[in-house]
Formats: structure tokens, C-alpha cells, sequence
């Protein structure tokens, strides 16, 4: 599946990456890849899913717009998302020492693919 | 589990405002929380006994049977096929209220017991996630749960 293709790629393309997914705002996921086997995918999707839906709310709420993207940082990890449309979402999980900068790039540079293949 | 005769329609009112405010914070996040929110129900009924582990099928049934036990609905009727899964649901107060919360919100159902609660099954049995659309009108619920992967 060419989805689970450009996953992959960017997987290896990023240094410290746990897991990747495209997922809808309903929770469920149309695409996932992940390098760390112990990761909790499905379960991430889904809190991720109402993570975002939380975010765009409160911009919605306080006048300031869509959100490009969103990022929660802990003790051992970084989840970066970003919406693809009104429906997708695309976001990743990273170690805390994971190259953040090199996979928003990334990210960016494969939306346009990301979004042609889910039309 | 003991099972209580408990007044349907006093929780679907109950669930009224709760339904509206978590549409109002999360919008189409609020499938997410529900899509969860089936699985840990499910897991509390599997824990106290009142469904068993096994296959589709007879988790499924005994759900059911369970629905219309505790007055969930008087009768809910299941077709369970190789691509989907059909729950008919006869009068059953989640139906007024899911018409309420629509009205309200403009959302399609995202907190539908029967629906949430089959995915969760799907999920435990297969592994599989899953999608549902549920119609009908304030009595009864046409209910379709596509396997998604």
C-alpha cells in the first residue's frame, strides 16, 4: 500500500522515530508503521485523535485559527502531528532525543503525496 | 455482575448534556473517546461475568441478550455477515437521545452503546478496527459495522 510506503520511508528517513500513523479524527487509523514493536499504537492513535480534536477546539474557541500542527513533549518521548485535511491527520511518535526538526520536515515534504493518495 | 433493573430513560436524559459537552470539547475527537469507551465497557462486562470470551458470534449474542436484560432496548436483532454486521435495535430510549445530541450538535452518532460495543468485539476478537453507521428515527436503530483493513 503506498501509504504504508511513504510511512516507512519516513520512518527511516528520521532519526529516533518509534511509530508514524495516518490517522482520521475519529480514532482510527487508515495507515500505520512503527520500529518499536512495544509501541502502543492503536491506543496512541486514539488519544492522539482526541489530543488534536482538543487543540483545534481551543484555537477554534479562542479566535486564533486552524492548527497546523501540535506536539507534546514528555520525559522519554515527543508525538508531532499535524492535520492533512478535515478528516486526516498525520502524526508522529519520537524518542525525546529524536530529531524533531528533521521530521517536520519531512512530515511536510509528504503531505502533497500523503493527501493525493487518500483523494 | 448483579444485574439492576435500572430506568433507561432516566440515563439516556442523564447522558443528554454529557454527550453535547464532550461534542462541544472534542468534536469528531468525541468518536475516539467513544470508540475507547466501548472497549473499556466491554472489558467490564467480560470482567464481571456478564459476557464471556468466545467467538464473534456468541459474544455478539450474548450482548444482545444483555441489551435487552437490563432494558436497553425490547429487542435487538443481529445479522452478522462475512463484510458487516447488521444490529436492528427496537425501541430503545439511545435512539431519542441520539436524536436530541444530532439536533443539537449536527453530529452523527458517536455514542451509541450498540454500535461502540460491537467495534469493541471486532477489536478483541479479530483485531480489526471498524466503522459504523447508524440510522433510524426517536424508537428504533438500523445499525451497519463494517470491518475497516
Amino acid at each position: 500500500m503506498a501509504l504504508e510506503r511513504i510511512l516507512n520511508d519516513l520512518l527511516k528517513d528520521v532519526d529516533g522515530s518509534i511509530g508514524i500513523a495516518i490517522a482520521g479524527f475519529d480514532g482510527m487509523s487508515v495507515a500505520t508503521a512503527q520500529s518499536d514493536p512495544n509501541f502502543k499504537m492503536e491506543e496512541s492513535v486514539a488519544s492522539a485523535a482526541m489530543g488534536l480534536s482538543t487543540a483545534q477546539k481551543m484555537m477554534k474557541d479562542a479566535g486564533a485559527g486552524a492548527v497546523k500542527e501540535s506536539m507534546t513533549t514528555t520525559d522519554a518521548a515527543i508525538f508531532f502531528m499535524r492535520p492533512i485535511d478535515e478528516e486526516y491527520w498525520l502524526g508522529i511518535a519520537l524518542a525525546a532525543n529524536g530529531n524533531l526538526g528533521k521530521a517536520r520536515l519531512e512530515l511536510k515534504k509528504a503531505l502533497p503525496r500523503i493527501q493525493k493518495e487518500l483523494q | 455482575m448483579a444485574e439492576r433493573q435500572i430506568n433507561v430513560e432516566d440515563v439516556a436524559n442523564y447522558l443528554y448534556p454529557i454527550n453535547v459537552g464532550i461534542w462541544d470539547a472534542l468534536e469528531k475527537g468525541s468518536f475516539a473517546l467513544f470508540r475507547k469507551a466501548g472497549v473499556i465497557y466491554l472489558d467490564r462486562l467480560i470482567g464481571e461475568g456478564v459476557i464471556n470470551e468466545g467467538n464473534l458470534d456468541e459474544m455478539l449474542t450474548q450482548l444482545a441478550s444483555y441489551y435487552e436484560r437490563v432494558g436497553f432496548c425490547d429487542s435487538c436483532k443481529l445479522d452478522i455477515g462475512e463484510d458487516e454486521i447488521t444490529i436492528d435495535v427496537e425501541n430503545t430510549p439511545f435512539a431519542r437521545l441520539e436524536q436530541r445530541v444530532r439536533q443539537e450538535t449536527g453530529a452523527e452518532p458517536f455514542a451509541n452503546p450498540f454500535s461502540n460495543l460491537t467495534m469493541g468485539v471486532i477489536k478483541k476478537v479479530e483485531g480489526k478496527a471498524s466503522k459504523a453507521t447508524v440510522t433510524g428515527d426517536d424508537k428504533d436503530l438500523h445499525i451497519v459495522v463494517k470491518r475497516v483493513g
